[in-house]
């Protein structure tokens, strides 16, 4: 009986994995910075420097030459894999490919993890243009809610929260870009 | 009674005139692509004798899947977060009715007749037939899981479904109304299209980056093609030479050979293509960008892009969008 269980439980969350039911979000967020864009793409473009300007990102690990470890502030990891990397058109594209599971919790008679952000099949670019002498840069995500099952969503884990989330993210960083380019 | 005889030839010359009139110019100019915006919760409605947008009409939240019905005359969107369909009067360019299916309808497919449609639940692992005139669900077939994108064959009388989740596509007999085989194909199939003369089905597999062509005769899969990143959906041109598919983590669009089996160019388009679909007469492939809320119109002939419109935010356009 255990044994059915537990393989109701392992096959409950293999298709939680792979289903994406909801609507998928996106989130835009820009910055104007003063600074030339080669200084602004030295940084953004460095998928191994992310640490360097984030404030919620403690470190930056390279796992391989396309895939970083970063270590928040609070101990959580996300594991991101580069995509595309156009030096040209000053744009960088990655994905997340793991987090870590902060809790199991049960919802409707399933467990669901609690992760690092509250998204899931994340993408996402980030691009410098010049603007006169200035430069912008421009974060924008897509990715689906944590809770990929039929509504209603576990606390925390609504298109709401995904969307905040990953606003604060952006915001976060871009400021924290602006402040450190505009030192130099 | 001289006068008589004029006004009969006239009559005949205008009628002549009139039947060329809507059989060439008349027939291009009435083309309209229906592009359903996501997180805009609308469909654009783009005259494709302009390439303008006319009108954009509210439906539901989050539409997603839209379907052509009735020989162009009514156009079928999905909700599936309302649980709903919404009936679309191309005439009127209006939402005539909306009809309530399962829990959540996603991909729509129509008979040529159209006065039935069919439709995918992502939750429900099941396609309902449904009587459009009648508003009223006439039957549900089991298929796999997380069923996406749906194809009608008209000669075969027979439905293909892919099932995202079960890396396969299903096979129903619409006369007897159930599954008569499964396919395996490829990672996460999504999109389907089906060559014009029937032979060919293609299944766009999300996660192996690739499509997977059957011969609907033998029901068996004949090969893969490798496409761009996170493929979506896919078309073939009415001469059924070509197969266009939309690379979502690419930003582009694959054109296949068909004789040939093999990739020939690669056109780059806006952010996120997702749906894909060409005009009756094969000369403009329009493609709905979900990442920037926009349609691009290429010329099949060229590949190049002509035209980029702004429609929504979340343009999607999961089907078939084009009116014939």
């Amino acid at each position: 009986m255990k044994k059915i269980i537990l393989s109701c439980v392992l096959f409950a969350l293999s298709n939680i994995a792979f289903a994406h039911g909801p609507t998928r979000q996106q989130v835009e967020e820009s910055i104007v910075i003063n600074a030339a864009v080669a200084d602004v793409w030295a940084l953004v473009g460095d998928f191994t420097a992310l640490h360097t300007w984030h404030p919620a990102v403690k470190t930056t690990e390279m796992k391989d030459d396309k895939t970083r470890l970063l270590t928040l502030g609070d101990g959580n990891t996300l594991t991101e894999k580069l995509i595309k990397l156009d030096s040209d058109s000053m744009k960088l594209k990655y994905k997340i490919i793991d987090m870590t599971t902060i809790e199991t919790i049960e919802f409707a008679g399933r467990q669901i993890k609690r992760q690092t952000l509250p998204v899931n099949t994340y993408s996402s670019t980030i691009k410098v243009e010049a603007e006169g002498d200035a430069s912008k840069v421009t974060w924008k995500g897509k990715f689906y809610r944590a809770y990929m099952l039929n509504p209603p969503t576990p606390e925390g884990m609504s298109d709401k929260d995904a969307i905040a989330a990953i606003t604060g993210v952006y915001k976060g960083g871009l400021e924290n870009l602006k402040t450190t380019l505009e030192k130099k | 009674m001289q006068l008589n005889q004029l006004a009969r030839r006239f009559n005949k010359r205008l009628a002549f005139f009139c039947l060329f009139f809507s059989a060439t110019t008349f027939a291009n100019a009435e083309a309209l692509a229906f592009i359903s915006n996501q997180l805009a919760h609308n469909v654009s409605v783009i005259d494709l004798a302009q390439d303008k947008v006319i009108k954009s009409i509210s439906v539901g939240k989050n539409p997603a899947g839209v379907a052509i019905c009735n020989q162009g005359q009514q156009v079928i969107v999905t909700s599936p977060e309302e649980k709903r369909l919404f009936i679309i009067d191309v005439a009127s360019l209006q939402v005539e009715t909306s009809i309530e299916v399962g829990q959540g309808p996603l991909g729509v497919a129509c008979t040529v007749s159209g006065t039935l449609a069919y439709v995918a639940d992502w939750y429900n692992q099941n396609v309902s037939i449904i009587d459009i005139k009648q508003k009223r669900i006439l039957n549900t077939i089991k298929v796999g899981e997380s069923p996406a994108g749906l194809v009608i064959d008209e000669h075969q009388q027979r439905l293909y479904v892919a099932n995202r989740d079960s890396d396969s596509v299903s096979v129903v007999d619409l006369k007897k109304q159930r599954v008569i085989a499964e396919i395996s194909v490829g990672d996460a199939p999504f999109g389907l299209s089906l060559s014009p003369n029937g032979k060919r089905l293609f299944a766009v597999n999300v996660r192996s980056a690739s499509v997977s062509v059957i011969n609907t005769e033998t029901l068996k899969r004949i090969n893969d093609l490798s496409v761009g990143e996170w493929p979506y959906c896919a078309v073939v041109n009415p001469a059924g030479t070509k197969l266009y598919v939309t690379n979502q983590e690419e930003d582009s669009v694959s054109v296949i050979d068909m004789k040939e089996n093999k990739l020939i160019a690669v056109i780059d388009v806006g952010e996120t293509p997702e749906g894909i679909d060409i005009t009756a007469d094969g000369t403009k492939l329009i493609v709905a960008n979900w990442g920037e809320g926009s349609i691009s119109i290429i010329n099949s002939e060229t590949l190049k892009t002509e035209k980029v419109i702004s429609t929504g935010k979340g343009s999607r356009a999961f089907g078939r969008f084009i009116t014939p």
